[in-house]
């Protein structure tokens, strides 16, 4: 077998698929457990690893994930079919610096929606690499907000 | 009553008899177990927010708002889907299941127009109570994105959106408006049992889609408009309700059209119908309806609808407007004229079928009261009037034995000369769904009808030659017998032994069994003996039949051989076995049941018993004639000879539904004054003298009786178009010929028939009122009414065994005739099409076609859709074929809804040998191809044009 490597740092890590939680270099201490993965809103899934240099965006993963999610959709649960949808729409809005704090409350919501809501474990866990792209990458996200100006 | 709001609890009732006991928000509530929590939470008074369910159909858990939380479990459970649990500890509202079915509803909202004040649903949407039932205030994806709401997106054409399906006559099909619930799937799967629908697509693509993304027409949709009915948006809306607008008061009434006998909540704006809904508590149909009775009532408004009364001298004059005053004159004096010519039995009536109760029982009191004599008859005559005459001598009564609940506990079904599918729908539908659970279904017909092959559904069967029914039941009943699989038990207890000794020796003999009567009836014996097999093992047993049953020259005989089949396999007494005849008409078991025939009384008892008779004649104050009076056939020959001048018919059109029609003509023709009181110009009206306007069933209160015995109300909604409600028109019609009869309201004639008639002795509007509809016998033995007959004992005593020997009718093929015909019905039409024929159901079965195999096409050179002559030794007449191989080598069919068919020219005088109905299902015929229609045909379409003129009024001066 052959292994390449490219020679950059590891930024990210997504363990158990597609439908995994990426985890950065602070967390890789995380004992590869079921409880412990879970205790840092991770999880092992199928337990491969997905291993990620400094060229990711994560931003582009964010997204893939619901886009990910909008194509394997079997379409009978709301949060899946539409939310799936709604979630690429609103990740790109926020990529291209559209209203980029209101967005973010709009992704943390649709994601709680989508993992609560869901009718299987697609849109169920679809919120994991999405939340956890944005607790733990969120540089990625478009600009910082500037900070208000004080009144003179 | 206002709008009438059936609460919907979301998942179907559970059957267990176990209870479980839970605390739903605080409130400890007890259900039977298998009952969903959404369903305990509405029983408790809660409203769980919910899109995707309703109690029509079972729970799906797709639309996600009906969240739950119960203490001790992780997560937000969906209560549609999760079952009530002993000890269960339920909150259903809390934070979190707020934040989540705000998420959802904004979720849906993002994908649907937001035209709410213009849209057809507006008042009566469920999108818009859950939107404001869980506080949505903003949809913060905005509307550019991904959507099947417009039709187009920044200039390009958006490849989500599909424009508005129209092309169903009755409700139109916006997928702009559709949250994809899946509700119409469901229901077109589960209640109508159809599968037309599917959810074409996949994730955000999905679409619904009547059959392969057909348009709702082109697809196998037989529009019975559950899939309305079920959708919580606009998407599938009612056209009428578009047009109109939202109802503001319904009230509940009965269909009129088959003796399926659905109860409908008609919906309206003053007096104008907006929609009719199917009733949930219907006890017949339980919350379903077929395209006629749903849709098809417009023939109530038509503009062919006759609101004058009309008189004429001569039928080949116009028709002369007048009033109902002068034209009660006229006809009365030409009745009285003809009496006093003729005699007293010259006179005579034909009641409805599809009039109430109370209206046919009038018309055999003035016959009876009023023209001295016993010379009345009904339709029943030509479908029917062998049930009665089979089973009230096998059984002791001339109806069915069983309610249509009942066959949601029959493990096996037999099919006999019926097609529920075409002509009791919303029957088939509930039959259907008991054989999607398992039960098995024999069908004993000539055609592989709809019932043979479906959806989920495949019956064993037995295409047997038409006329050859009594061979082909023998034959099950030889194997039953000589098997060893007779219920003796039941028997011994039950029937006479000895009378069925005598008939078990008989059916024993070996010309008999399956394989000597194979030769007659075509039928494989090997299928026969597993049909046999089946029917005597399979647990509950239960047999329905229709007029392939009863209308043959040896129909009587069949229906006691049902009677024998079903006494010795012990399927009578109880829910889930029974012998089902599926009356066809709306009221035709309550027309029978009212005295409609020349020698019975109200309540089936011989007009010649002097206890009965002195009854009568005391409360009508009248002295009856004993003698028994002429059946129909018997009026026409009558007629013919000069005896019989004069009759009044109400709500029958018999010049197109009784079969040989040149002898109805000369009949018709023969006599002095011909009395039509119908709806339209039918047919036999072109053979008038009066013509009286009837009224429909919306426009009259009374009662029809089902299939089931089951008497319900029926409820004015508007005043008369004509004027008049048919009962009022009877008795104004008695009054002007001598007899009073006073009535204020419909109540107190049913308060009349109660008194005179023992089964009836316990029903009045007011019991109506208080329990809906009472299924006859119902007096003080059964106080409220009789679901399953013969339980414990037969109503004559010991069922009674009766050898059927298999007599061959004289209706013979041969060398010039070798094909046999057989008739039948379609859904979209009903009987005479003189209702159906004035609806959009047109669309559907615009001419009747001939159903012939491609062998017999091929061997006269005919192909598909070409016009063919239908020749029989009593007629000829010419239609289009359809080929197919529905039938098999030899039998060819055809319905007859339009009258330009003229399809009973072709049929013959040979009847059944006790009750005189007709043959309609064995003709022989021969079919070669044709230039166009029939000498007959186009004299006839002249005669009646001429006959249909109407002399426009005089101006006035």
């Amino acid at each position: 077998m052959r292994i390449e490597f490219s020679g950059r740092p590891v930024r990210a890590v997504q363990v158990g698929g597609p439908l995994g939680a990426y985890f950065p270099r602070a967390l890789f201490d995380t004992p590869f457990d079921y409880e412990a993965f879970a205790a840092r809103d991770g999880l092992i899934g199928h337990g491969g690893i997905v291993v990620f240099d400094d060229s990711v965006d994560m931003a582009k993963q964010a997204r893939f994930a619901m886009e990910f999610c909008a194509v394997e959709s079997c379409g009978k649960c709301t949060p899946c079919r539409i939310g799936s949808t709604r979630g690429v729409e609103t990740i790109d809005k926020m990529i291209s610096g559209e209203r980029v704090t209101e967005n973010l409350a709009v992704v943390e919501d649709l994601c709680n929606t989508m993992k609560f809501g869901s009718l299987c474990a697609l849109g169920g866990f679809t919120p994991y690499p999405v939340l956890s792209a944005l607790k733990h990458f969120r540089e990625d996200f478009g600009p910082a907000p500037a900070t208000l100006q004080a009144a003179e | 009553m206002s709008l009438i709001q059936e609460i919907d609890y979301g998942t179907p009732r559970s059957k267990s008899e176990a209870m479980v006991t839970l605390t739903i928000d605080g409130n400890s509530i007890t259900v039977p177990e298998g009952t969903s929590i959404m369903r305990a939470a509405m029983e408790a008074g809660t409203q769980i927010p919910k899109l995707c369910r309703t109690d029509m159909v079972d729970a799906f858990g797709s639309c996600r708002l009906c969240l739950i939380e119960i203490e001790g479990r992780a997560g937000t459970p969906a209560s549609c889907t999760t079952p009530a649990m002993n000890g269960l500890v339920v909150h259903t509202q809390t934070e979190r299941l707020k934040k989540l079915r705000k998420g959802v509803m904004e979720l849906y909202i993002s994908d649907h127009p937001l035209d709410c004040l213009t849209c057809a649903a507006n008042g009566d949407c469920e999108l818009q109570d859950m939107a404001g039932a869980v506080g949505l205030r903003d949809v913060r994806y905005g509307y550019e994105g991904e959507n099947h709401v417009f039709a187009k997106a920044d200039g390009c054409t958006n490849d989500n959106w599909m424009p508005k399906d129209e092309s169903n006559p009755y409700f139109t099909y916006d997928p702009s408006k559709c949250i994809v619930c899946s509700r119409c799937v469901r229901a077109c799967e589960e209640v109508q049992g159809t599968f037309a629908l599917t959810i074409s697509g996949r994730g955000f693509d999905s679409r619904v889609s009547p059959g392969m993304s057909e348009s709702f027409l082109g697809s196998e949709c037989v529009s019975c408009g559950a899939c309305v009915q079920a959708c919580p948006t606009a998407t599938l809306t009612e056209k009428s309700v578009i047009e109109i607008g939202q109802p503001e008061h319904c009230v509940v009434t009965t269909c009129a059209y088959c003796g399926v006998g659905c109860t409908f909540k008609a919906e309206m704006r003053g007096e104008e119908v907006v929609r009719m809904v199917p009733y949930k508590d219907g006890k017949a149909n339980r919350g379903h309806s077929c395209v006629k009775g749903r849709f098809a009532w417009g023939y109530t408004t038509h503009k062919e609808r006759i609101l004058k009364p009309m008189i004429r001298e001569d039928i080949a004059d116009p028709w002369r407007e007048v009033s109902w005053d002068e034209a009660f004159g006229f006809a009365a004096a030409k009745f009285r004229g003809i009496q006093q010519k003729y005699g007293r039995d010259a006179v005579g009536g034909i009641t409805s079928s599809r009039c109430t109760n109370e209206e046919t029982y009038l018309v055999q009191k003035l016959i009876r009261g009023g023209f001295g004599n016993n010379n009345v008859d009904t339709c029943a005559r030509v479908c029917h009037s062998p049930t009665g005459y089979g089973l009230s001598q096998t059984f002791g009564t001339s109806a069915g034995t069983q309610d249509f609940d009942s066959v949601d506990h029959t493990d096996v079904v037999m099919i006999i000369g019926a097609n529920p599918a075409s002509a009791h729908p919303v029957f088939a539908s509930r039959l259907k769904k008991r054989l999607r659970q398992g039960a098995k279904l024999i069908v004993l017909d000539p055609r592989r009808t709809e019932m043979v092959e479906g959806p989920h559904m495949k019956a064993l069967h037995l295409p047997l030659m038409p006329g050859t029914n009594v061979a082909m039941l023998t034959a099950l009943a030889h194997v039953i017998v000589t098997e060893g699989l007779v219920d003796e038990t039941f028997v011994r207890e039950r029937c006479d032994w000895s009378e069925f000794e005598e008939w078990a020796t008989f059916v024993a003999l070996p010309k008999n069994s399956p394989e000597s009567t194979a030769i007659m009836t075509g039928v494989d014996p090997k299928d026969l003996r597993e049909a046999a097999r089946l029917f005597a093992t399979g647990g509950n047993g239960a047999i329905y039949y229709g007029l392939g049953v009863t209308e043959h020259s040896q129909g009587s005989t069949t229906v006691i051989a049902i009677a024998n089949l079903a006494m010795a396999t012990g399927n009578i007494g109880r829910s889930g076995v029974g012998v089902n005849p599926l009356r066809g008409q709306n009221n035709v078991q309550g027309s029978c049941d009212m005295g409609s025939f020349p020698h019975e009384l109200p309540g089936y008892r011989h007009i010649s018993g002097d206890a009965v008779r002195d009854q009568f004649e005391a409360m009508w104050n009248v002295k009856l004639n004993p003698e028994p009076g002429l059946r129909i056939p018997n009026m026409f020959d009558a007629a013919i000879e000069g005896t019989f001048m004069g009759i009044y018919v109400q709500g029958e059109d018999i010049l197109q539904s009784d079969p040989n029609t040149k002898h109805v003509v000369a009949a018709l023709s023969s006599m002095e004054c011909v009395i039509v009181h119908d709806l339209f110009l039918n047919e036999t009206a072109n053979y008038a003298h009066v013509f009286l306007p009837g009224s429909t069933f919306l426009e009259k209160d009374g009662t029809f009786t089902n299939a089931e015995r089951r008497i319900q109300r029926v409820r004015k909604v508007m005043t008369p178009r004509n004027g008049l409600a048919d009962w009022e028109v009877t008795i104004r019609l008695a009054r002007a010929m001598g007899y009073d009869m006073h009535y204020d309201h419909p109540s107190q004639i049913m308060d009349e028939i109660a008194a005179l008639t023992p089964t009836f002795a316990g029903v009045s509007y007011a019991k109506l009122e208080e329990l809906g509809s009472v299924q006859w016998p119902c007096n003080e033995k059964a106080p409220e009414g009789t679901p399953v007959m013969h339980i414990g004992g037969f109503v004559r005593g010991k069922g009674k065994f009766i050898v059927t020997e298999y007599i061959p009718t004289d209706e013979r093929t041969g060398p010039r005739y070798p094909l046999l015909l057989t008739t039948g019905r379609i859904l979209s039409q009903y009987n005479v099409g003189a209702q159906t024929r004035r609806t959009e159901n047109v669309v559907w079965h615009a001419e009747d076609l001939l159903e012939i195999h491609p062998h017999d096409a091929e061997q006269r050179g005919i192909r598909d859709g070409d016009w063919v002559r239908l020749k029989s030794r009593a007629g000829e007449t010419t239609l289009r074929a359809e080929i197919t191989d529905r039938v098999a080598p030899g039998v060819v069919y055809t319905t007859f809804h339009h009258p330009d068919t003229q399809a009973n020219v072709i049929t013959t005088e040979f009847s059944d040998w006790a009750t005189n109905c007709p043959e309609y299902k064995v003709t022989a015929v021969q079919i070669s191809p044709s230039n166009g229609p029939s000498e007959w045909q186009k004299a006839y379409d002249e005669q009646a044009r001429h006959s249909r003129r109407i002399a426009p009024a005089e101006a006035a001066e």
